[in-house]
C-alpha cells in the first residue's frame, strides 16, 4: 500500500492505516523534536502530542497541501512554540537556553566528541533555532517555515539571517 | 515542499556566505540522531494510542453535547418560566439579550476588520 492509500484509509476511519502511518513518522518527528528541543524529554513528550494531536486532526489533513510529514512537523513545531510560549508566561522569564546537559552527558558515553555549535544553536531564541534548523537542516523554503510557524516569511528571512550570524560568530570565536 | 528527511541541502536561496557555517552545523545536528533509538516502538502501541485517544474524543464529544443539552434547557425553562409568571420581564429580557446579540455582533465585525488590516499591513 502506498503512503497515500493509508492516508485515505486513516481519513476513512481505519485505526490500523492510522497506527501505521504514525509509527512510520514517529522517529522523523523525534528526531525533529531532539533537535529543536535539544532534550531528549521533551523531545519524547511533544512527539507523544503530536502523535494525539494528529489523531484527533486527521480528517482536516490534505494530501493537496503538504505530505504527511510535513504536517505533522507544522504540528510539531506549533506545539513546541506554544509550550515554551507558555513556559516562559508561567516562570516570568523573558528566555530560558535549552537544556542540553542530557544530552551532553549522553554523548559523552559514546565516542563522539560534543559538537560546540550545539551549545551555541542552544543558546538562540527558540524560534530563531526552529527557522535555521528548518531551514538549513530539513531544506524547507522560507514560505512554509513562514506558514508553519505562523509568522511572515519576512519574519523567517531574518530569524534565519539572525541565528546563521549568531552561529558564525560563535564558530569563529571557538576556533580561535 | 522540499526533503522531509534528508539533511541540509545547502539552503537553495540562502545567502551565499552562509555556506561556511551551515556544512559544519548540519553536521552538528546530524550527531544528536545517533542519541535515539534506530526504530520506532510496535504497531501495537500505536494501536492503542488511537484507539485510547478516539475513545477520549467521543467521551468528550459525549460530554460537551450533554453539557451543551443541559444548559439549552435551563435557558429555555428560565424563559418558559418568566412568560408564564411575568410577560413583562420575559419582554425586558428579550430586549437585553437581543441588546447583547447585536453589539456582540459588532464587535465581532470590528475586531476582524482590525485583524484584517493588521494582517495586510504586516
Amino acid at each position: 500500500m502506498s503512503e497515500s492509500q493509508w492516508i485515505t484509509a486513516a481519513k476513512r476511519g481505519d485505526n490500523d492505516a492510522l497506527a501505521h502511518l504514525l509509527q512510520e513518522n514517529y522517529l522523523f518527528v523525534l528526531k525533529y523534536l531532539l533537535k529543536i528541543t535539544l532534550n531528549r524529554t521533551s523531545a519524547e513528550d511533544l512527539t507523544q502530542d503530536t502523535m494525539i494531536r494528529a489523531i484527533q486532526k486527521i480528517h482536516l489533513y490534505s494530501e493537496k497541501q503538504s505530505k504527511f510529514s510535513t504536517w505533522l512537523i507544522t504540528i510539531a513545531t506549533r506545539l513546541y512554540l506554544d509550550d515554551r510560549r507558555k513556559r516562559q508566561r508561567e516562570s516570568a522569564l523573558l528566555y530560558e537556553a535549552a537544556d542540553t546537559r542530557n544530552l551532553k552527558w549522553q554523548m559523552e558515553q559514546t565516542a563522539d566528541p560534543w559538537p560546540e555549535l550545539i551549545d551555541a544553536l542552544a543558546d538562540l531564541q527558540n524560534d530563531v533555532r526552529t527557522a535555521v534548523i528548518l531551514k538549513h537542516y530539513y531544506g524547507y523554503a522560507y514560505d512554509e517555515i513562514a506558514k508553519m510557524m505562523k509568522v511572515p516569511s519576512g519574519t523567517v528571512k531574518s530569524r534565519v539571517h539572525h541565528g546563521l550570524e549568531v552561529l558564525r560568530k560563535e564558530s569563529l570565536q571557538s576556533e580561535k | 515542499m522540499k526533503n522531509n528527511g534528508s539533511p541540509f541541502n545547502g539552503g537553495r536561496d540562502s545567502i551565499s556566505n552562509d555556506r561556511d557555517v551551515t556544512p559544519r552545523l548540519s553536521d552538528a545536528i546530524q550527531k544528536l540522531d545517533d542519541l535515539l533509538p534506530e526504530s520506532a516502538p510496535g504497531l501495537h502501541l500505536f494501536r492503542n494510542l488511537v484507539q485510547e485517544t478516539k475513545l477520549r474524543e467521543k467521551r468528550r464529544a459525549i460530554r460537551d453535547l450533554v453539557l451543551f443539552l443541559m444548559m439549552a434547557i435551563l435557558i429555555l425553562a428560565g424563559w418558559a418560566l418568566s412568560l408564564i409568571l411575568n410577560p413583562e420581564v420575559f419582554v425586558r429580557l428579550l430586549l437585553v439579550f437581543s441588546a447583547l446579540s447585536v453589539a456582540g455582533g459588532i464587535v465581532g465585525v470590528v475586531q476582524a476588520m482590525l485583524r484584517n488590516r493588521g494582517e495586510t499591513s504586516q
